[in-house]
């Protein structure tokens, strides 16, 4: 039996606790002003009230995407709800990319100006289409496209390491070189690779 | 890797009941059809509410972005799931959990559900269901499995049928009760469940067990049907039985249909009934369809004369009786045994105070744990299920405060407990009390909601956290409805909101409406009666004022509802006056936002266009001179008279229609024929008088009392005008701000 690998999630960690009060207004006006390309935005739901929960979310068609407060740590995640079209790879790579650029794009806002640690990133198969025993063929299979991942795009000397509940997602967290100082240099390495970048102006 | 795609009806054949299969399978067929352009939008719709499969906000496919309404282009293009509702939309599915009952295991699913289906937040509601938000419509089928093959169906959560069977918390494990309802509740739900009798309901139909009459756990006497536990002076078990509750728009207490039901009866007499709304109910007015309404128009001897009458024509089921030798199917097995606690160690006192109730059972507690608003995230309901596991025999129990509670926690073990729960940043004190506000989803995803209830339940629940509150103003209660429909019970509230929208210079401004007044205790047992609308920023100052004013001038040890109806509503008046009027927009703008949201406020998401034109300034004066009326018509009723009260209710109405009138024709006189007339023609005939989600009823209530020769008046009869004319006051705020926007438009 095979995991099915869908709905790919990327979370990309913070170095400080970042505001939640201020994505309301940012995310409004990205609504308004149609500032994702490719994804449909449609609302921003508040969740600041919840401890350790996902704060402001920006709600897309095909993707949320929020500041996340649970542990390990504070960041931002970048979920897809339909994965596109492609083997493991391309939907993490596809995941990666967006939330490098949307990281970019929030770094360029105010008050958030650096907050990104571009080194450490977090990967999850939330789809559990599968039987338990499938869970280290999934695990496996995300390491490896990771590991792959983590040297084209950050360099040699990454590191892996695994979430042990079986009850949660499929999950991997990489603490890669630190070759990047912002998301927006992360964004325009990742983007580099793909065959058509994220239209957004803080990558032009 | 292999090429094989499982699917979760694969991956789950066997796991669920075969009718629970066998429904979803009919399920997927229709969306299939329905994708096909196959089976009618209003008949789909209707099958996915009985599913659960329920509307959110923007589902039209327009949104206001705080400066306009734009289309969201979804990719399904004209593809509906219903009436005006746009295929690809984010829904929210409704998950019965009936009694609130919830299994580790189910928690467990649950969790997953929310993260892959959803936004990773499971929401309790007030009628101890889960909602999870924003999921699209292709995924509910895999969802309703997942939840079959661990027991739990989402059959009948919505649509015109029996909802969610309800049961106070404490069932089978207080003191105050004769016996556990647990078992009578579920063997309810099961036999009514896709029951021939539930079909053919002209609105839903909700059912609430209590197992006493003091405390406010099961809400009783506002349900369709409530039943509370009681015991023959022979021994007998068995239920008062009440019908016709509702809160809703105009609030109803259930009236006795029986004093004694006995246990071997009670589900044929709740059949017989179902039968009497089902073959008598109104089905073509919805906003009248309720069984509040029939009970209502034919008295209560009436209606138990006809549930008598259909009782002794059912045919005979043997499930009336059969469930009686096995009501030990709903016990819980305690994981460990009891064991008291010597002494409540520092640090807990507060928890132990709010959060902590002692069983009946010798050294045992049950635990509440908090949620605020109502959410949780899928760690933290993993973290609970694991909880449930570890302490206390593995079942949650959902409560109507949107909350829930660990059962059989040895009372020793409370402390460990109370770690852990703080550990999963679930461990804070305060439930129930004041801080625990409870609210309806509002304007966060409800197409309904008018003011923001959820925003403004947070920034009450962290502004009351942060005062030093004295320990019974700790206790009130507060609820927050985001429009008249009384989702959060706000009716029965110490301090309740309702969402209502105003027009200010031109610009639309939140506002809610003050209920106080409400008694929670007793089964939800009075209604507070509503003192005026208020700017939604200015709630917080509204509730520090009730609360200080209460502390200041009350009697010994008077409670805040006793206080409240004594001193009546002209002294509240002169206490909060001076916070209705709004500044101006250049002076505060933040006014004209309501809490949470960056845009500036709009009801245009409900359909009406956001208004920037001039103002009339006639159709305020008129406007305002009904609501002056109206709190006229209040006051007249405490000095308990109902007939005067009724009158200047009725005069309320004609001054809110004489001013939409006067718009169009200054000529018109006083006389309430000309001005009643004149709306009809002017107004209601053109349909330009309508509220987009109810139709022209409001418009109704002033033809109605128009056409009704003026009498004595009972005090419940005028309460009933009073609220109604206060409806009619609102509706005629929202046309008057259609006017203006025409006007607006016809200027360009």
């Amino acid at each position: 039996m095979t995991i099915l690998a869908n709905q790919i999630s990327v979370k990309l960690f913070t170095r400080r606790a970042a505001n939640q009060d201020l994505l309301i207004p940012i995310f409004h006006r990205w609504i308004r002003e149609d500032l994702v390309a490719e994804h449909l935005l449609i609302d921003v739901a508040d969740y600041r009230h919840v401890p350790r929960g996902p704060g402001i979310m920006l709600i897309a068609n095909h993707a949320h995407l929020w500041m996340d407060e649970a542990e390990p740590g504070v960041g931002l995640i970048y979920a897809r709800r339909r994965d596109p079209l492609g083997d493991l790879e391309v939907k993490v790579r596809e995941a990666l990319t967006w939330v490098a650029a949307l990281g970019a794009q929030l770094e360029a806002e105010d008050g958030f100006a650096g907050v990104f640690d571009p080194s450490r990133v977090e990967l999850q198969i939330r789809s559990r289409l599968s039987s338990a025993e499938t869970f280290e063929e999934g695990r496996s299979a995300l390491a490896t496209v990771t590991d792959a991942l983590a040297e084209e795009i950050w360099g040699p000397g990454s590191e892996l390491e695994f979430g042990g509940d079986p009850r949660r997602p499929v999950t991997i967290r990489l603490r890669a070189a630190n070759r990047f100082a912002t998301a927006t240099e992360l964004a325009k390495a990742v983007a580099h690779e793909r065959k058509a970048r994220p239209s957004l102006s803080v990558l032009a | 890797m292999s090429q094989a795609h499982p699917t979760w009806k694969s991956l789950l054949a066997g796991r669920a009941d075969p009718g629970l299969e066998e429904e979803i399978a009919v399920f997927e067929t229709e969306i299939e059809l329905k994708k096909q352009g196959r089976i009618d939008d209003k008949l789909f719709a209707e099958t996915r509410l009985r599913r659960g499969v329920y509307g959110q906000r923007y589902d039209n496919g327009q949104r206001h972005d705080g400066q306009e309404t734009r289309t969201l282009a979804y990719p399904c293009g004209d593809l509906k799931k219903g009436p005006d509702t746009v295929w690809d939309a984010p829904g929210m599915q409704r998950i019965k959990i009936p009694m609130g009952l919830v299994s580790a295991e189910q928690m467990d699913v649950m969790a997953e559900l929310a993260e892959e289906y959803s936004d990773s937040i499971l929401h309790v509601t007030t009628r101890q269901d889960i909602q999870l938000h924003f999921v699209h419509i292709e995924d509910t089928p895999p969802m309703m499995r997942r939840l079959a093959a661990v027991g739990i169906t989402t059959r009948e959560a919505c649509g015109n049928s029996v909802r969610n069977v309800t049961a106070c918390q404490f069932a089978g494990v207080c003191a105050g009760a004769p016996f556990d309802i647990t078992p009578y509740a579920h063997a309810c739900t099961q036999f009514l469940l896709g029951h021939k009798d539930i079909q053919d309901f002209g609105r839903k139909f909700k059912i609430a067990f209590s197992g006493c009459k003091d405390q406010p756990c099961g809400l009783a006497n506002f349900h369709d049907l409530g039943a509370i536990a009681t015991v023959a002076e022979d021994g007998r078990r068995g239920f008062e039985l009440y019908v016709g509750g509702g809160l809703g728009a105009v609030p109803h207490k259930a009236k006795l249909l029986s004093d004694f039901v006995a246990e071997d009866e009670l589900l044929p007499t709740i059949q017989a009934v179902c039968r009497v709304f089902a073959r008598l109910g109104e089905k073509k007015n919805r906003a009248k369809a309720r069984l509040k309404f029939l009970v209502k128009k034919l008295g209560i001897d009436e209606f138990g004369r006809l549930c008598d009458d259909e009782l002794a024509i059912i045919p005979h089921d043997e499930r009336w009786t059969r469930y009686l030798g096995e009501l030990d199917v709903t016990d819980e097995q305690p994981t460990k045994p009891g064991r008291a606690l010597d002494a409540i160690p520092a640090g807990l006192e507060e928890f132990w105070r709010s959060n902590v109730q002692r069983q009946s059972q010798d050294g045992y507690a049950v635990v509440t744990v908090r949620l605020p608003l109502g959410d949780f995230t899928s760690d933290q309901a993993r973290g609970i299920a694991d909880l449930a596991r570890k302490y206390c025999g593995d079942t949650i129990r959902l409560t109507v405060d949107q909350n829930l509670v660990l059962r059989w926690v040895p009372e020793a073990d409370v402390p460990a407990l109370h770690k852990e729960l703080v550990a999963l940043e679930l461990g804070t004190a305060g439930a129930g009390g004041i801080v625990d506000v409870t609210a309806c989803p509002g304007t966060d995803t409800c197409k309904l909601g008018i003011s923001a209830s959820r925003g403004l339940a947070r920034v009450l629940s962290d502004k009351l956290a942060d005062a030093d509150l004295p320990e019974d103003v700790e206790r009130l209660h507060i609820k927050a409805s985001g429009c008249f429909n009384s989702c959060a019970q706000h009716h029965v509230a110490d301090i309740g909101f309702l969402g209502v929208s105003r027009n200010v210079g031109g610009r639309r401004v939140a506002h809610f409406q003050l209920v106080v007044g409400g008694q929670w205790d007793h089964n939800g047992a009075s209604y507070g009666l509503a003192v005026g609308a208020f700017p939604s920023k200015r709630i917080p100052e509204v509730v520090d004022r009730l609360t200080q004013y209460w502390q200041s001038e009350r009697e010994p040890g008077e409670r805040f509802q006793t206080f409240m109806k004594r001193v009546g509503r002209a002294p509240l008046k002169k206490l909060l006056d001076d916070l209705r009027p709004v500044p101006g927009y250049d002076e505060d703008p933040s006014f004209y936002t309501d809490w949470g949201d960056a845009r500036e406020y709009t009801i245009g998401d409900m359909g009406v266009g956001e208004c920037a034109g001039e103002i009339v300034t006639f159709a305020e004066f008129g406007l305002a001179d009904s609501e002056r009326a109206v709190f006229e018509a209040q006051l007249r009723l405490e000095t308990q008279d109902g007939t005067e009260a009724a009158r200047l209710a009725y005069q309320a109405m004609l001054s809110a229609a004489r001013a939409l009138v006067r718009v169009e024709n200054i000529d018109v006189t006083d006389d309430p024929d000309d001005i009643v007339g004149q709306f009809r023609e002017r107004f209601y005939d053109t349909g330009v008088f309508k509220h987009k989600s109810v139709g022209g009823r409001f418009a109704s209530y002033l033809f109605r009392r128009h056409g009704t020769p003026p009498g004595a008046e009972s005090l419940e009869a005028a309460h009933h005008q009073i609220e109604e004319a206060q409806l009619f006051i609102e509706a005629a705020h929202r046309c008057y701000d259609r006017l203006v926007e025409l006007s607006a438009e016809a200027s360009k």
